[in-house]
Protein backbone atom coordinates (compact mmCIF):
# COMPACT_ATOMS: atom_id res chain seq x y z
CA UNK A 1 0.00 0.00 0.00
CA UNK A 2 1.24 3.46 -0.83
CA UNK A 3 1.00 5.76 2.16
CA UNK A 4 0.30 9.30 1.00
CA UNK A 5 -0.10 10.83 4.45
CA UNK A 6 3.07 12.91 3.99
CA UNK A 7 1.26 15.01 1.40
CA UNK A 8 -1.40 15.88 3.98
CA UNK A 9 1.27 17.32 6.26
CA UNK A 10 2.71 19.61 3.60
CA UNK A 11 2.00 23.24 4.57
CA UNK A 12 2.09 24.20 0.87
CA UNK A 13 -1.02 22.11 0.32
CA UNK A 14 -2.69 21.99 3.70
CA UNK A 15 -4.15 24.21 6.36
CA UNK A 16 -5.68 23.88 9.79
CA UNK A 17 -9.41 23.47 10.21
CA UNK A 18 -11.65 22.39 13.07
CA UNK A 19 -14.20 19.67 13.68
CA UNK A 20 -17.03 20.05 16.13
CA UNK A 21 -17.44 16.43 17.16
CA UNK A 22 -20.69 15.58 18.88
CA UNK A 23 -21.57 12.76 21.21
CA UNK A 24 -24.82 12.24 23.00
CA UNK A 25 -27.82 10.07 23.66
CA UNK A 26 -31.58 10.04 23.27
CA UNK A 27 -33.49 11.84 26.01
CA UNK A 28 -37.27 11.44 25.97
CA UNK A 29 -37.28 10.70 22.25
CA UNK A 30 -34.90 13.47 21.20
CA UNK A 31 -31.20 13.19 20.53
CA UNK A 32 -29.27 15.49 22.86
CA UNK A 33 -25.60 15.98 22.13
CA UNK A 34 -22.68 18.14 23.08
CA UNK A 35 -19.91 19.07 20.68
CA UNK A 36 -16.20 19.13 21.41
CA UNK A 37 -13.77 21.06 19.20
CA UNK A 38 -11.13 18.88 17.55
CA UNK A 39 -8.26 20.59 15.68
CA UNK A 40 -7.52 18.99 12.29
CA UNK A 41 -5.01 19.62 9.56
CA UNK A 42 -5.32 18.79 5.90
CA UNK A 43 -6.39 19.93 2.48
CA UNK A 44 -9.70 21.64 1.85
CA UNK A 45 -11.04 21.71 -1.69
CA UNK A 46 -14.17 23.21 -3.16
CA UNK A 47 -16.77 20.61 -4.12
CA UNK A 48 -19.59 23.01 -4.86
CA UNK A 49 -19.20 26.77 -4.98
CA UNK A 50 -21.13 29.02 -2.66
CA UNK A 51 -24.36 29.28 -4.61
CA UNK A 52 -27.15 31.73 -4.24
CA UNK A 53 -30.71 30.47 -4.42
CA UNK A 54 -33.25 33.24 -4.65
CA UNK A 55 -36.55 32.08 -3.25
CA UNK A 56 -39.62 34.20 -2.56
CA UNK A 57 -38.82 34.26 1.14
CA UNK A 58 -35.29 35.59 0.61
CA UNK A 59 -31.82 34.50 -0.41
CA UNK A 60 -30.45 31.12 0.58
CA UNK A 61 -26.85 30.11 0.09
CA UNK A 62 -25.56 26.58 -0.35
CA UNK A 63 -22.11 25.12 -0.85
CA UNK A 64 -19.92 22.09 -0.22
CA UNK A 65 -16.27 21.26 0.49
CA UNK A 66 -14.09 18.17 0.40
CA UNK A 67 -11.75 17.76 3.35
CA UNK A 68 -8.65 15.54 3.29
CA UNK A 69 -6.84 14.71 6.49
CA UNK A 70 -4.78 12.01 8.13
CA UNK A 71 -7.21 12.23 11.08
CA UNK A 72 -10.58 10.49 10.97
CA UNK A 73 -13.74 12.46 10.31
CA UNK A 74 -17.15 11.02 11.10
CA UNK A 75 -20.66 10.78 9.76
CA UNK A 76 -23.58 10.23 12.13
CA UNK A 77 -22.98 6.96 13.91
CA UNK A 78 -24.92 4.57 16.11
CA UNK A 79 -23.91 2.12 18.79
CA UNK A 80 -21.74 2.78 21.82
CA UNK A 81 -20.09 5.76 20.12
CA UNK A 82 -23.38 7.42 19.19
CA UNK A 83 -23.07 10.90 17.72
CA UNK A 84 -23.95 13.23 14.88
CA UNK A 85 -21.86 13.99 11.83
CA UNK A 86 -18.82 16.18 12.40
CA UNK A 87 -19.30 19.87 11.73
CA UNK A 88 -16.13 20.98 9.95
CA UNK A 89 -15.27 24.67 10.22
CA UNK A 90 -13.26 26.23 7.42
CA UNK A 91 -12.71 30.00 7.24
CA UNK A 92 -15.47 30.42 9.80
CA UNK A 93 -18.04 28.57 7.69
CA UNK A 94 -19.63 25.37 8.99
CA UNK A 95 -19.94 22.23 6.86
CA UNK A 96 -21.70 19.06 7.96
CA UNK A 97 -20.08 15.79 6.94
CA UNK A 98 -22.31 13.89 4.55
CA UNK A 99 -19.92 11.27 3.23
CA UNK A 100 -16.63 9.79 4.42
CA UNK A 101 -14.09 7.78 2.45
CA UNK A 102 -11.93 5.78 4.81
CA UNK A 103 -8.59 5.49 3.03
CA UNK A 104 -6.72 4.88 6.27
CA UNK A 105 -4.82 2.02 4.63
CA UNK A 106 -3.26 4.70 2.47
CA UNK A 107 -2.88 7.10 5.38
CA UNK A 108 -5.79 9.50 4.94
CA UNK A 109 -9.51 10.19 5.25
CA UNK A 110 -11.64 12.17 2.82
CA UNK A 111 -14.93 13.80 3.77
CA UNK A 112 -17.57 15.50 1.67
CA UNK A 113 -19.41 18.12 3.71
CA UNK A 114 -22.28 20.48 2.95
CA UNK A 115 -22.61 24.03 4.16
CA UNK A 116 -24.98 24.59 7.03
CA UNK A 117 -26.38 27.88 8.13
CA UNK A 118 -25.09 29.05 11.45
CA UNK A 119 -22.00 30.87 10.34
CA UNK B 1 -50.38 28.61 28.35
CA UNK B 2 -48.92 31.32 26.12
CA UNK B 3 -49.49 35.02 26.34
CA UNK B 4 -49.06 37.68 23.63
CA UNK B 5 -49.34 41.43 24.03
CA UNK B 6 -50.46 43.33 20.94
CA UNK B 7 -49.47 46.92 20.05
CA UNK B 8 -52.87 48.19 21.23
CA UNK B 9 -52.22 46.79 24.70
CA UNK B 10 -54.59 43.84 24.41
CA UNK B 11 -53.30 40.58 25.81
CA UNK B 12 -54.22 37.25 24.24
CA UNK B 13 -53.78 34.22 26.47
CA UNK B 14 -54.08 30.83 24.82
CA UNK B 15 -54.04 27.22 25.98
CA UNK B 16 -52.98 26.00 22.51
CA UNK B 17 -50.31 23.33 22.79
CA UNK B 18 -46.96 24.12 21.26
CA UNK B 19 -45.45 21.69 18.77
CA UNK B 20 -42.94 20.53 21.38
CA UNK B 21 -45.53 20.04 24.12
CA UNK B 22 -47.69 17.97 21.80
CA UNK B 23 -44.76 15.82 20.73
CA UNK B 24 -43.68 15.37 24.35
CA UNK B 25 -47.19 14.36 25.42
CA UNK B 26 -47.43 11.67 22.74
CA UNK B 27 -43.84 10.51 23.24
CA UNK B 28 -44.58 9.95 26.91
CA UNK B 29 -47.93 8.29 26.27
CA UNK B 30 -46.65 6.00 23.50
CA UNK B 31 -43.75 4.91 25.67
CA UNK B 32 -46.18 4.06 28.46
CA UNK B 33 -48.40 2.11 26.06
CA UNK B 34 -45.47 -0.01 24.91
CA UNK B 35 -44.98 -1.24 28.43
CA UNK B 36 -42.84 -0.90 31.51
CA UNK B 37 -39.76 -2.43 29.93
CA UNK B 38 -39.68 0.12 27.14
CA UNK B 39 -36.69 2.45 27.10
CA UNK B 40 -38.26 5.85 27.86
CA UNK B 41 -35.59 7.72 25.92
CA UNK B 42 -34.95 5.95 22.65
CA UNK B 43 -37.81 3.51 21.94
CA UNK B 44 -40.17 6.29 20.84
CA UNK B 45 -38.56 9.14 18.94
CA UNK B 46 -39.77 12.45 17.63
CA UNK B 47 -39.41 12.92 13.87
CA UNK B 48 -37.68 15.80 12.13
CA UNK B 49 -34.81 16.41 14.59
CA UNK B 50 -33.29 19.78 13.65
CA UNK B 51 -29.68 18.67 13.61
CA UNK B 52 -30.32 15.05 12.68
CA UNK B 53 -30.14 12.01 14.92
CA UNK B 54 -28.43 8.63 14.85
CA UNK B 55 -30.35 5.86 13.16
CA UNK B 56 -31.25 2.40 14.40
CA UNK B 57 -30.53 -1.23 13.63
CA UNK B 58 -32.74 -3.65 11.70
CA UNK B 59 -33.31 -5.63 14.91
CA UNK B 60 -34.38 -2.57 16.95
CA UNK B 61 -38.06 -1.93 17.59
CA UNK B 62 -38.29 1.83 17.30
CA UNK B 63 -41.34 4.07 16.95
CA UNK B 64 -41.35 7.54 15.42
CA UNK B 65 -43.98 10.22 15.93
CA UNK B 66 -44.94 12.95 13.50
CA UNK B 67 -47.27 15.58 14.89
CA UNK B 68 -48.95 17.89 12.40
CA UNK B 69 -52.06 20.01 12.33
CA UNK B 70 -54.87 18.59 10.21
CA UNK B 71 -57.38 20.90 8.60
CA UNK B 72 -60.94 20.05 9.55
CA UNK B 73 -64.30 21.79 9.31
CA UNK B 74 -64.74 21.41 13.05
CA UNK B 75 -62.00 24.01 13.39
CA UNK B 76 -64.17 26.73 11.78
CA UNK B 77 -66.57 27.12 14.70
CA UNK B 78 -65.79 29.60 17.44
CA UNK B 79 -67.70 29.92 20.70
CA UNK B 80 -67.47 33.42 22.15
CA UNK B 81 -68.48 34.64 25.56
CA UNK B 82 -67.85 37.78 27.58
CA UNK B 83 -67.44 38.19 31.31
CA UNK B 84 -68.54 41.13 33.43
CA UNK B 85 -66.59 44.31 32.79
CA UNK B 86 -64.03 45.37 35.35
CA UNK B 87 -62.39 48.78 35.19
CA UNK B 88 -63.88 49.54 31.79
CA UNK B 89 -62.75 46.28 30.27
CA UNK B 90 -64.18 42.83 29.88
CA UNK B 91 -62.73 39.43 29.25
CA UNK B 92 -63.70 37.74 26.04
CA UNK B 93 -63.25 33.98 25.90
CA UNK B 94 -63.09 32.11 22.60
CA UNK B 95 -63.09 28.33 22.52
CA UNK B 96 -62.59 26.13 19.50
CA UNK B 97 -61.22 22.77 18.40
CA UNK B 98 -57.98 22.16 16.58
CA UNK B 99 -57.19 18.77 15.08
CA UNK B 100 -53.78 17.12 15.46
CA UNK B 101 -52.79 14.26 13.19
CA UNK B 102 -50.27 11.95 14.80
CA UNK B 103 -48.45 9.58 12.48
CA UNK B 104 -47.09 6.51 14.24
CA UNK B 105 -44.22 5.00 12.23
CA UNK B 106 -42.93 1.75 13.66
CA UNK B 107 -39.80 -0.06 12.58
CA UNK B 108 -38.47 -3.38 13.80
CA UNK B 109 -39.36 -7.07 13.75
CA UNK B 110 -42.37 -6.48 16.03
CA UNK B 111 -43.56 -3.31 14.37
CA UNK B 112 -46.99 -4.58 13.31
CA UNK B 113 -47.78 -6.02 16.75
CA UNK B 114 -46.65 -2.84 18.43
CA UNK B 115 -48.70 -0.66 16.09
CA UNK B 116 -51.77 -2.77 16.86
CA UNK B 117 -51.07 -2.43 20.58
CA UNK B 118 -50.77 1.36 20.36
CA UNK B 119 -54.03 1.64 18.44
CA UNK B 120 -55.87 -0.54 20.95
CA UNK B 121 -54.46 1.34 23.92
CA UNK B 122 -55.38 4.72 22.48
CA UNK B 123 -59.01 3.67 22.76
CA UNK B 124 -58.70 2.74 26.44
CA UNK B 125 -59.83 4.87 29.35
CA UNK B 126 -56.45 5.46 30.92
CA UNK B 127 -54.90 6.85 27.76
CA UNK B 128 -57.88 9.11 27.18
CA UNK B 129 -57.60 10.39 30.75
CA UNK B 130 -53.94 11.09 30.13
CA UNK B 131 -54.69 12.95 26.90
CA UNK B 132 -57.48 14.91 28.54
CA UNK B 133 -54.93 16.55 30.84
CA UNK B 134 -53.53 18.16 27.68
CA UNK B 135 -57.03 19.06 26.42
CA UNK B 136 -56.80 16.30 23.80
CA UNK B 137 -59.38 13.70 22.84
CA UNK B 138 -59.04 11.00 20.22
CA UNK B 139 -61.22 11.00 17.10
CA UNK B 140 -62.48 7.44 17.23
CA UNK B 141 -62.21 6.73 13.51
CA UNK B 142 -58.70 5.20 13.48
CA UNK B 143 -57.60 3.13 10.50
CA UNK B 144 -55.73 -0.12 11.11
CA UNK B 145 -51.93 -0.21 10.86
CA UNK B 146 -50.52 -0.84 7.43
CA UNK B 147 -47.50 -3.11 7.04
CA UNK B 148 -45.02 -1.73 4.52
CA UNK B 149 -41.52 -3.24 4.74
CA UNK B 150 -38.78 -1.01 3.39
CA UNK B 151 -35.80 -2.00 1.27
CA UNK B 152 -32.65 -0.46 2.72
CA UNK B 153 -29.10 -1.46 1.94
CA UNK B 154 -29.99 -4.89 0.63
CA UNK B 155 -32.40 -5.90 3.37
CA UNK B 156 -36.13 -5.56 3.94
CA UNK B 157 -36.76 -3.61 7.14
CA UNK B 158 -40.10 -4.31 8.80
CA UNK B 159 -42.26 -1.22 9.08
CA UNK B 160 -45.91 -0.61 10.01
CA UNK B 161 -47.65 2.75 10.08
CA UNK B 162 -50.94 4.18 11.17
CA UNK B 163 -52.33 7.60 11.98
CA UNK B 164 -54.79 8.91 14.51
CA UNK B 165 -56.45 12.29 14.88
CA UNK B 166 -57.01 14.13 18.13
CA UNK B 167 -59.20 17.11 18.89
CA UNK B 168 -57.58 19.76 21.02
CA UNK B 169 -59.85 22.12 22.92
CA UNK B 170 -58.28 25.56 22.83
CA UNK B 171 -59.35 28.45 25.01
CA UNK B 172 -58.23 31.96 24.18
CA UNK B 173 -58.95 34.90 26.44
CA UNK B 174 -58.58 38.55 25.57
CA UNK B 175 -59.23 41.64 27.59
CA UNK B 176 -61.16 44.11 25.48
CA UNK B 177 -62.24 47.69 26.25
CA UNK B 178 -65.86 47.96 27.33
CA UNK B 179 -68.29 50.65 28.42
CA UNK B 180 -68.25 50.57 32.21
CA UNK B 181 -71.07 53.06 32.72
CA UNK B 182 -73.16 55.48 30.72
CA UNK B 183 -74.01 59.01 31.92
CA UNK B 184 -77.09 60.69 30.48
CA UNK B 185 -77.77 64.39 31.05
CA UNK B 186 -81.25 65.76 30.40
CA UNK B 187 -81.89 69.40 29.46
CA UNK B 188 -84.87 71.56 28.71
CA UNK B 189 -84.81 74.22 26.06
CA UNK B 190 -84.12 76.83 28.75
CA UNK B 191 -81.26 75.19 30.64
CA UNK B 192 -77.61 75.69 29.89
CA UNK B 193 -75.19 72.90 29.04
CA UNK B 194 -73.56 73.20 32.45
CA UNK B 195 -76.86 72.77 34.28
CA UNK B 196 -78.74 69.64 33.24
CA UNK B 197 -82.12 69.21 34.84
CA UNK B 198 -81.38 65.60 35.51
CA UNK B 199 -78.33 63.29 35.44
CA UNK B 200 -78.70 59.57 35.00
CA UNK B 201 -75.86 57.05 35.22
CA UNK B 202 -76.44 53.58 33.84
CA UNK B 203 -74.17 50.75 34.94
CA UNK B 204 -74.31 47.10 33.96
Amino acid sequence: MIDVSDILSDPDLCEPFEAQRSAGSFQAGRFVSTATPVPLYGSVQMADAKTLAQVPEGDRVTGARVFWSVSPMYETRTGSDEGLSDILIHHGVQYRVAKVWNWSDNGFFKAFAVRIKGS
Amino acid sequence: MSSTTFPNGQVLTSTALTQTRTENAFQLLTTAILGKDTDPNSAVRVSWPTGGAPGWEITDDVAFLKATISDDRVNRSRDRSQKNPVDSSLTETVTYLRVWKIDFLLYGPNSLDRATLIKSALLMDWTQTSLASSNLAIVLDVADPRRMPELFEGQWWERSDFSARFNELITETTTVPAIGSLKIDLYTEDTSVSQPVREITVTP
